[in-house]
């Protein structure tokens, strides 16, 4: 990995005026610790409703600013959809493959020097990479789709304010990225009462039984407050109301038509569940992250666009 | 009529079948389609015997295509199609270059090892076992080689080649896991493999010619065919050419003899004969064939002692026989109890065997979706492992004594592996012996191979006090769903109803070193009801709001 990143680093600073960017990297392999930028423009939240789902993007990417102002010219994106279950596109248990899709193009217009894709799956991860209908999207748009399956890709890392987690395996791409997007869809969850952005971290990191074993929505919550994603894009179009995270059938499925956009992992997912029709106070490991400082679940403290198209 | 052609042609062929089938069990992407594997197993013998005495269809035929093929021209289906036959032919032609050793001298026959084993298999099949057949059988022991040590060979390339792309930040190659749960189907594998390198470097095709049954019947069947390679009595000038290149070792040449028992029809000698003296010979006008035919009725006579002394079993062999000429319900009848007979004892072992205190394990092993029940399943598996490797979520894992002796090495769903694909049919598609019958995925969809047990005691969220969920996450039915618990906190249940026994609860479920979860094996397989799709509870259904409920 050392060489490997060692190589991505030189060879990038070689293309471009790299000194900014070096010192970029070198503050995300950090970020636990280091403040995020400042969010552009007043908003903290964006939220869009009836629309599908790559004209709420645009619109939602539009009024933070637009892509630049998240990812710069030559950088490495990670974006990580939830492609954690071989089923359909319609059955709703997977990130919706057409905001993967624009979301790698507007990432690739913001001057993206390379945009990884990948998901640490449940099912079978070839089958789940063809049958959500990502691998198509991904190789349409450019991206590179990255099997997650080897543990030999998994560097351990030490979460220092962790109370249950204190070290996890994660993904190396989390690492030597310098864009983190974070881009899960909104589920029914039969433990932890819905699933949207701190819970889709799972997909990046190797052994996902430990967090089990250990309180996993206390897991969830130490994870938050490691590595916050540099943005949160949560898809609401088909959300999957019982039965979740997998579904059984489409009539698992509401058309909910909604996104949700922010830096913000914990008031995002305070919004998810709202519009899920739960109490951000009763999804444990959203409180959890709140208490802890990770994040805030109130709303009412944030400016919020909403948008209906 | 010589006919040095042949022998390039029977390379070609072997070399075709022996790569394409390598392929087939080393690859993981699927790249070859279930109708070339089908297509190609096709003339496979025992699996397609195996296959033909339960489902009698040309689609099983297979077996009958070589019969034929042997009685026109000898043991042709030895030097072309059968996998081990060509294996060893390319360890003795690489140590024929590298001159270990020169040639194979003529040996006696075997006769008595040969035709006992034969004996044996064929009476244990009538018994509709498979004890034995799946050690012997040539094609599952290559089969058996290719799976559990060429293809981790294989894997273990094609991840360094993996690790070299993604220096290059290339993930078209990708890693393949390499995980080996039972290692004796690897160690048997392994000392059969350095067995046979040796057998055929000093000894030639002498598995082939003394503990193969295929090898054995064919070999019989040969010595009746129409077409034989013989010796003339000239041009043939006793030079031992032909001796010198046949790797069976099966050629007198000082009494110009084949014994074409044990000729595999390389065709080798052929091209080795600078006189024309040897090559095909339409038996019945063969020179000197009144001689011939007193030493064929010799051997015939020396052929049906060697049964004496095996009578009483041969007449326990025609005993079935009969037994299956009758109708067709008490041949059923009569299988079912032999075979129930059989297994209770072996099961009622298992059983028995099993430790008390060894929680979250099911009394006998999960057979893949298809193979109808235990019984059908142990009594028509050769153990190729072919199945292992198509896999694609590879749940399908060799085991060693845990389908009893006569099922050694046979393949069960372990759910500590991995679990079964709710999609997939993978395993029923190219499953040679029938042991695992064709699916529809529609089929599939209901098919109840077992049903998970939940232990609540040792369950995390009783444990612990936390909420855990890994197995009702995974759960394609739902099957095994979260209720309310304590307060807010939600524990499994299962519905064994809806359960297809898939395994993903097992596989998912965090708890060491027993699993809170587990898959009880349906002995004979069942029918699950659909999971329940119809809205109960209209009230309790989120809709979607008019307006932003923030």
């Amino acid at each position: 990995m050392d060489r490997r990143e060692f190589f991505k680093k030189s060879l990038m600073a070689g293309i471009t005026a790299g000194v900014a960017m070096t010192f970029g990297d070198f503050r995300k392999v950090f970020a636990g610790k280091v403040p995020l930028q400042k969010a552009p423009g007043p908003f903290d939240l964006v939220a869009v409703k009836d629309g599908e789902p790559v004209q709420m993007f645009d619109k939602a990417i539009e009024s933070l600013g637009g892509m630049k102002n998240f990812v710069k010219k030559n950088q490495t994106v990670v974006v990580k959809p939830n492609i954690g279950w071989d089923t359909s596109p319609q059955r709703g248990a997977n990130t919706n493959p057409n905001l993967v899709k624009r979301i790698i193009e507007q990432c690739y217009n913001a001057g993206a020097k390379t945009v990884y894709v990948f998901d640490n799956t449940c099912d079978s991860w070839s089958k789940c990479y063809e049958n959500s209908g990502i691998q198509k999207v991904v190789k349409d748009a450019g991206g590179k789709l990255v099997p997650a399956n080897s543990e030999s890709n998994y560097q351990e890392v030490e979460v220092k304010n962790g109370k249950k987690l204190k070290k996890v395996k994660i993904h190396e791409l989390i690492l030597s990225s310098d864009v983190f997007i974070n881009v899960p869809v909104l589920k029914n969850h039969g433990s932890t009462v819905i699933t949207a952005a701190m819970k889709n971290n799972m997909g990046i990191v190797w052994d996902r039984g430990f967090w089990h074993r250990n309180n996993l929505n206390q897991c969830i919550a130490d994870f938050a407050g490691y590595r916050k994603p540099d943005l949160n894009v949560v898809d609401a179009y088909r959300v999957i109301t019982r039965h979740g995270p997998r579904g059984v059938s489409e009539e698992d499925v509401v058309l909910m038509k909604s996104l949700l956009l922010s830096k913000e992992i914990v008031a995002v997912d305070a919004a998810a569940a709202k519009l899920f029709g739960a109490e951000p106070a009763n999804v444990p490991y959203i409180k959890i992250a709140h208490e802890a400082g990770v994040g805030t679940m109130d709303l009412t403290k944030l400016s919020i666009n909403r948008i209906k198209m | 009529m010589q006919l040095p052609f042949l022998k390039k042609i029977r390379i070609v062929v072997s070399l075709i079948f022996f790569i394409v089938t390598l392929f087939v069990f080393v690859d993981f992407t699927g790249l070859v389609s279930t109708r070339l594997i089908r297509a190609l197993l096709y003339l496979q013998f025992i699996p397609s015997f195996i296959k033909f005495i339960d489902t009698i269809s040309i689609a099983a035929a297979g077996f009958l295509f070589i019969l034929i093929l042997t009685i026109f021209f000898c043991r042709v289906y030895c030097s072309t199609v059968c996998p081990l036959g060509t294996l060893q032919d390319i360890f003795t032609r690489v140590s024929k270059k590298f001159h270990i050793k020169k040639y194979i001298k003529f040996s006696k026959p075997q006769n008595w090892i040969r035709y006992t084993i034969l004996g044996i298999l064929v009476l244990v099949l009538c018994f509709s076992s498979i004890f034995l057949v799946n050690l012997l059988d040539p094609y599952s022991l290559a089969g058996k080689i290719f799976t559990n040590l060429f293809r981790p060979i294989y894997y273990i390339g094609n991840n360094l080649l993996s690790r070299i792309f993604q220096l290059f930040d290339s993930y078209t190659v990708y890693s393949v896991p390499i995980n080996i749960f039972s290692w004796p189907p690897v160690l048997f594998s392994f000392s059969f493999l350095i067995m046979i390198v040796l057998l055929s470097i000093y000894k030639g095709r002498w598995y082939c010619n003394t503990l193969c049954p295929v090898g054995t019947l064919l070999g019989f069947i040969s010595r009746f065919s129409i077409f034989q390679i013989r010796m003339d009595e000239s041009p043939c000038n006793s030079c031992g050419l032909c001796a010198k290149e046949c790797k069976a070792g099966c050629i007198d040449f000082k009494k110009k003899k084949v014994d074409f028992s044990r000729c595999v029809a390389c065709y080798d000698c052929f091209k080795a004969c600078p006189e024309d003296g040897i090559g095909y010979r339409y038996s019945l006008l063969a020179k000197g064939s009144r001689k011939e035919r007193k030493e064929k009725a010799k051997n015939a006579k020396a052929l049906y002692t060697i049964p004496d002394a095996l009578r009483p079993l041969h007449n326990l062999g025609a005993l079935c026989v009969k037994k299956n000429n009758s109708t067709d319900l008490s041949r059923r009848n009569f299988f079912k109890t032999t075979i129930l007979g059989t297994t209770a004892i072996l099961s009622a072992k298992t059983l028995i065997g099993r430790n008390k205190e060894q929680k979250g394990i099911s009394a006998i092993p999960v057979t893949p979706p298809g193979s109808v029940s235990i019984w059908h399943y142990t009594s028509k598996c050769t153990a190729c492992h072919l199945c292992v490797s198509a896999c694609p979520t590879r749940v399908l894992q060799p085991t060693f004594l845990e389908f009893g002796w006569s099922g050694i090495f046979q393949p069960k769903m372990n759910y500590h592996a991995e679990y079964c694909n709710f999609e997939c049919v993978k395993c029923s598609e190219v499953c040679p012996t029938g042991a695992i019958l064709p699916l529809s995925k529609e089929q599939k969809s209901t098919l109840q191979i077992g049903t998970s047990k939940f232990i609540k005691n040792i369950c995390i969220v009783v444990t612990k006090h936390t909420t855990c969920g890994a197995c009702s996450e995974r759960c394609p039915t739902k099957a095994v769903e979260m209720i309310q618990y304590l307060g807010d906190l939600m524990i499994p249940r299962v519905d064994e109803k809806i359960c297809i026994g898939c395994g993903a609860c097992e596989y998912a479920c965090p708890v060491k070193p027993d699993k809170a979860i587990y898959v009880e094996a349906n002995s004979y397989h069942l029918k699950a009801l659909k999971p329940k799709t119809k809205i109960i509870d209209k009230k309790k259904t989120i809709k979607p709001t008019d307006d932003f409920p923030f």
